[in-house]
């Protein structure tokens, strides 16, 4: 690595968001290079310097109370209480007009879009759910650039859940919600996150843990940890449950499932089957994770 | 069918994040009044929407929507005083960090520096250095692709650096 190299990366690197081997090599750049060390210092100096509590605004006292009044007024079904309608008429007109005369303000639906749509829509009906779902997955085979239908795999729902879980998660930015090799460091966050504690487990060397994430599958959040083989991502997807084991394989992904101590477990992966396979025995075979220390 | 979102299970989701949300909406507006009334107007929203909350993290959906608020709200708005680029397209990004640690802990300085960024990075670096939000939330949070959010952090950082080391960088504005 050298320094052009470097260029944004000392950002990422101070955030904690670099893989392990760019940090590496990052690392090994820094000790020799007082020009990139003086980059980073600044960073941190500007972090520092933001980051300070006295630049926080905290809520003043009053809008916490108008807050509550106006929220606790909208669950009891009072009034609809219209907050700056001048500035927001039309947009909110615009949108209500998309959410089938529902009423639906759908904020924040561009950006967390796929999930919420599906999860509430899933809610009300199947038929509905499985169009939303074959049309969620068309749009991310669009976006990959790949070709195939969904044709085939009205026997087994959950290859398609699965599969589309694990196309989704290809796209940048939705692989991991918690980017860490330790399962020490990974387990936890897991506690914090869902209802229900996911074993997380270390494997051989050749199929590294390196995150997790939450997901939604089967009308409910479900753990999911990644783990890699050379170029290949595997996510392991678990939530309780227990029903039977098979293997699959869907369009040049391969789809492992099992279950053990009340869990469920899908492995999907572009790897091979006989290593997807593999995979699977060492996830069953590897030891309950130690406690701490 | 979805349940009616209930206040008690709202407050104790999403509205424990009411700091976050008018600290964003503060910065975002600069001004304390406008901030209140984006905050509430959110925070209704948020309420109206809450059965579309996946169940992540309900901060960074809450910030979402308030960013999505305040920019509806400074739409129209000439921001109060732009910065000249050239300032910092000459600026090296060789800034001595010592100069930097110097003026951090002045915080009226280091303040106005933040204010004077353009609101796209401004945002970026209030969700990051005071909320730590990931870059992925950060890029789920102002719809923008990750590699925005690191080009802006990278830039608003070097600006934020230019600011509080050139004595010259604030006069000079028009």
């Amino acid at each position: 690595m050298n320094c052009r190299d470097v260029g944004e990366l000392v950002h990422a690197y101070v955030d904690d968001e670099l893989d392990i081997v760019t940090a590496r090599q990052l690392d090994l750049h820094l000790r020799e290079c007082s020009h990139c060390k003086d980059s980073l210092e600044s960073v941190r100096a500007v972090r520092t310097a933001v980051s300070n509590p006295a630049q926080y605004y905290k809520a003043p006292p009053e809008l916490r109370v108008r807050v509550l009044a106006a929220t606790r007024a909208l669950s009891a079904n009072a009034v609809h209480l219209p907050s700056l309608p001048t500035a927001f008429g039309s947009e909110a007109q615009a949108r209500r007009g998309e959410g089938r005369g529902e009423g639906n303000l759908e904020e924040g639906r561009s950006t967390y879009a796929l999930t919420p749509t599906l999860s509430r829509r899933q809610a009300r009906s199947p038929q509905i759910w499985w169009g939303v779902a074959v049309a969620a997955a068309a749009m991310i085979v669009l976006a990959f650039g790949l070709f195939f239908t969904l044709q085939g795999q009205r026997g087994n729902p959950v290859v398609a859940e699965v599969l589309t879980a694990h196309l989704r998660s290809l796209q940048p930015g939705h692989l991991m919600d918690v980017v860490s090799t330790n399962q020490h460091t990974v387990k936890p966050w897991f506690d914090t996150h869902i209802d229900f504690s996911p074993p997380v487990r270390q494997l051989a060397p050749d199929f590294p843990l390196v995150g997790g994430r939450l997901d939604y599958l089967e009308n409910r959040p479900v753990a999911v940890l990644i783990y890699k083989h050379g170029d290949h991502l595997i996510n392991l997807f678990i939530w309780p449950g227990d029903s039977g084991q098979s293997f699959a394989a869907q369009r040049g992904f391969n789809f492992v499932h099992w279950t053990s101590d009340g869990m469920t477990f899908w492995a999907v992966s572009d790897l091979a089957g006989p290593d997807l396979n593999r995979f699977s025995q060492l996830f069953q075979s590897a030891p309950a994770p130690a406690t701490r220390n | 069918m979805a349940q009616p979102p209930t206040s008690e299970h709202f407050e104790s989701t999403v509205l424990v994040h009411l700091d976050a949300a008018y600290n964003l909406a503060r910065w975002l507006t600069r001004s304390d009044h406008d901030a209140q009334d984006v905050v509430q107007d959110a925070c209704v929203r948020a309420f109206r929407a809450f059965d579309q909350f996946r169940g992540g993290d309900a901060r960074a959906w809450l910030l979402t929507i308030v960013r999505n608020v305040s920019f509806t709200w400074n739409k129209g708005r000439k921001e109060a005083r732009e910065l000249d680029e050239e300032l910092f397209e000459a600026a090296d990004d060789r800034v001595d960090p010592q100069a930097v640690l110097l003026r951090a802990a002045d915080a009226q300085r280091v303040r106005e520096a933040i204010e004077l960024l353009p609101t796209d990075l401004r945002s970026v670096i209030v969700l990051r250095e005071m909320e730590e939000l990931s870059y992925k939330q950060i890029a789920a949070a102002l719809d923008v692709p990750i590699g925005t959010v690191m080009s802006r952090l990278a830039r608003g950082r070097q600006r934020l650096a230019v600011l509080l080391t050139e004595p010259d960088a604030v006069r000079d504005l028009p």
